[in-house]
């Protein structure tokens, strides 16, 4: 048992610390728009032409394949950088990439890889559906086979980015509803096919790429279906683990500055007696205190998933602990910002926006698994209790 | 290369000790309660011939050499197992009389001539390098010679006859014995600060993993006990609710409990983090162990409030490890002045 990284990890921490410090943007990401699209690809490319991009995607593709050690110092690094975000890019990176790296064939993987690392491709999820959330594996959106094609007839319900997307990872239902997740198929759905009509959803905090989508007779061909026909399911819900739980350390040394930046504020402005600073009041000190604790917790949390994927062990169910407890913590500290701020809460844009942070923050346990969820998977997958 | 997890002959060691309490220590000797002294003081002398408390001591100094991580292990098996604070004591005793080289106490402490036993400083009492006055609490000191106590200032051995107007109050925690005692102008008879040695560091660690310990254990009972008590015809683990709480019992002692591994080494290594660590490792194991402790009983239904089950004395338990060292809100108050040296 150790924390000591060898030298050659020291090395490879100082060069990336100097190349993202030289070399990250420094203007404001913009937040809608074509824009948005240029920055996050304009950003990506950058990091793939230094060799930075896909770190643990082979070689042949144009990623790094380097260790578990090396991505957990990029992240830490990158993080501490005060990097950017990867925006757009996000989905096709952390997920579709993956999906094909694992499940696709010669043809998906020549076609898109390393477009997705070049920041040439942008990607969305087609997932979710109005009457599809928690329970995924009652969705409707069906594919009906004709030839060489599918013809996809159907809808789909918070997509981020499908407004700038140019593919999508769509899962559907290609066998009776009855068969449940056993008839989903997982297929790449090229964003410019005919029929298909984006329709933007506004979120509760005004901006956000939220959008339902309609498929009417949209025909894609069967070879884009990923993994095999009705084996959709297990493709498109791969946890994906090991990265999953590396990149993590990317959330938390993020909200570890968040946190310190919100302490800054607290020691600064004055709190709810009005007289001292907010930090002084005992109520918000334990709860930033709490939140210190905590996020470093997560940190540790992080690492021990990194030494378990390390001694070989699969990252399973227990990654739900980390999703949620980063979910629920994220929002506390939302919360005590608020609290922190009184009145001047009330000015969504107040010391760089943290009241719209807040309001921003109540996906975090809806999105992806919500709480109750994840809950159920502890307690089923970890603790063996009966469903 | 990092890695916080336990290797194969740590876990060896884990299972050997773990064998040795659920044998000789099951939880079930407690149930009788009553404020006697467990029974941990009947099997001293075996406990010593295992060398528990001189497990991380140096070679040198006649220690096993042990590293901390190690023995930071033995400790979440000694919470799970709801063992008396003494053992603490005597491994701090033994540690601090070492360090100030009075060997004819480190010896005692070692083989058992010399106990020790832990003592709690009141709010209004003085505690300092030259003196502690005012009220005390002491844990289990019957029959013990020296009393270990500590701040963030440092860690002092006093003699316990030194100590005044000894008074038993009924204990909260019914498996030990808290006594209530008065000092005057006591001078210690052996002070370590904490620039000189972490004493005070690995005492917070130590402790932080018998509360997760704790927690683990009561975690463990209420998964256990939703998976076997029906009602309504299944299992009641399988309703939403009972669920969640086991849920969130289990989050709980998997965040504690990987800030406790992180923390121990972070001391281990000398890490600029590792005060600030540390203290995290104790606010969250404390939070884990009562929380998880009280949702217990809650899973339990009536037999939780019971004397007779276990649930109540995990819950009594941990309110007592809480108060080792400072209890949370101490910790709380340490952690939000320091810096964040990670930064």
């Amino acid at each position: 048992m150790d924390l000591k990284f060898t030298a050659e990890d020291n090395l490879f921490r100082e060069q990336v610390r100097s190349w993202l410090r030289d070399n990250i943007p420094r203007e404001p990401r913009p937040v809608d728009g074509p824009e948005m699209r240029a920055f996050d690809a304009a950003w990506q490319l950058k990091q793939y032409e230094a060799g930075y991009a896909g770190m643990s995607w082979p070689k042949k593709y144009g990623g790094r394949d380097c260790s578990i050690v090396e991505r957990l110092i990029w992240y830490e690094e990158y993080a501490r950088a005060g990097a950017p975000w990867s925006g757009c890019m996000i989905i096709g990176l952390n997920h579709a990439g993956h999906i094909i790296l694992s499940n696709g064939t010669e043809e998906q993987k020549e076609a898109h890889l390393n477009k997705i690392l070049r920041g040439e491709e942008v990607w969305c999820q087609g997932f979710s559906e109005p009457g599809a959330g928690s329970d995924l594996a009652g969705l409707k959106t069906r594919a009906e086979t004709d030839g060489d094609e599918l013809v996809v007839n159907g809808t789909k319900i918070w997509t981020s980015f499908s407004s700038v997307a140019d593919y999508q990872e769509l899962l559907v239902r290609t066998a009776p509803l009855a068969t449940k997740h056993k008839g989903l198929s997982c297929v790449i759905c090229d964003m410019r096919t005919p029929g298909i009509t984006v329709k933007p959803i506004e979120t509760m905090v005004g901006h956000w790429h939220f959008a339902q989508i309609f498929y009417d007779d949209v025909r894609l061909p069967l070879k884009n279906v990923v993994g095999g026909l009705n084996n959709g399911w297990r493709v498109a819900l791969d946890t994906l683990g090991v990265e999953r739980a590396i990149t993590c350390i990317l959330d938390q040394v993020e909200l570890i500055h968040a946190l310190e930046s919100l302490v800054t504020i607290a020691k600064k402005r004055k709190g709810p007696d009005g007289i001292r600073p907010a930090i002084c009041d005992e109520e918000i000190a334990v709860r930033l205190a709490t939140a210190r604790a905590e996020v470093n917790a997560l940190r540790s949390l992080t690492y021990m998933t990194v030494s378990r994927s390390q001694a070989g062990v699969v990252p399973g169910a227990e990654g739900s602990i980390i999703r949620l407890f980063y979910s629920e913590l994220m929002q506390r500290i939302r919360r005590i910002a608020v609290d922190i701020l009184g009145v001047d809460a009330l000015d969504a844009e107040v010391e760089g926006g943290w009241p719209e942070r807040y309001l921003d923050m109540f996906r975090a346990t809806i999105a992806a698994g919500t709480s109750e969820i994840q809950r159920n998977i502890i307690g089923e997958q970890v603790l063996g209790l009966p469903r | 290369m990092v890695n916080i997890l336990p290797g194969e002959e740590q876990q060896q060691l884990v299972e050997s000790v773990a064998d040795f309490l659920s044998d000789q220590l099951p939880v079930e000797r407690l149930r009788s309660g009553g404020g006697e002294i467990s029974r941990e003081n009947d099997l001293w002398s075996e406990i010593i011939e295992l060398g528990w408390f001189a497990m991380s001591l140096d070679e040198e100094q006649g220690g096993y050499g042990f590293p901390f991580a190690d023995e930071v292990l033995m400790y979440r098996e000694f919470g799970r197992y709801l063992l008396s604070p003494t053992i603490l004591a005597t491994r701090l005793a033994l540690h601090a009389a070492s360090f100030n080289k009075d060997a004819e106490l480190a010896d005692q402490l070692k083989t058992g001539k010399c106990r020790a036993a832990i003592g709690l400083i009141r709010p209004e009492a003085s505690f300092g390098s030259e003196q502690a006055s005012g009220t005390f609490y002491l844990i289990d000191s019957e029959n013990i010679d020296v009393i270990t106590i500590w701040n963030e200032n440092g860690f002092g051995i006093f003699k316990r006859e030194d100590f005044q107007s000894f008074l038993n109050v009924k204990s909260l925690d019914w498996s030990s014995m808290i006594t209530v005692c008065q000092a005057e102008n006591l001078a210690p008879e052996i002070w370590v600060d904490t620039k000189s040695m972490p004493l005070s560091q690995q005492a917070m660690i130590l402790v932080s993993a018998m509360l997760a310990g704790n927690a683990e254990g009561t975690r463990d009972m209420a998964v256990e006990y939703a998976k076997l008590r029906e009602q309504f015809g299944k299992p009641i683990g399988s309703f939403q609710a009972i669920k969640h709480h086991c849920a969130n019992m289990a989050v709980r002692c998997e965040t504690a409990w990987a800030q406790t591994l992180y923390a121990a080494l972070a001391l281990s290594e000398g890490l600029p983090s590792a005060q600030y660590d540390a203290h995290a490792a104790r606010i969250l194991t404390t939070d884990a162990a009562i929380k998880n402790g009280e949702v217990n009983i809650q899973v339990h239904g009536g037999i939780g409030f019971t004397a007779e089950a276990e649930p109540q004395l995990f819950l009594k338990r941990a309110h007592l490890y809480n108060q080792i060292g400072g209890n949370i809100r101490y910790h709380q108050n340490q952690l939000i002045s320091l810096d964040n040296v990670d930064i």
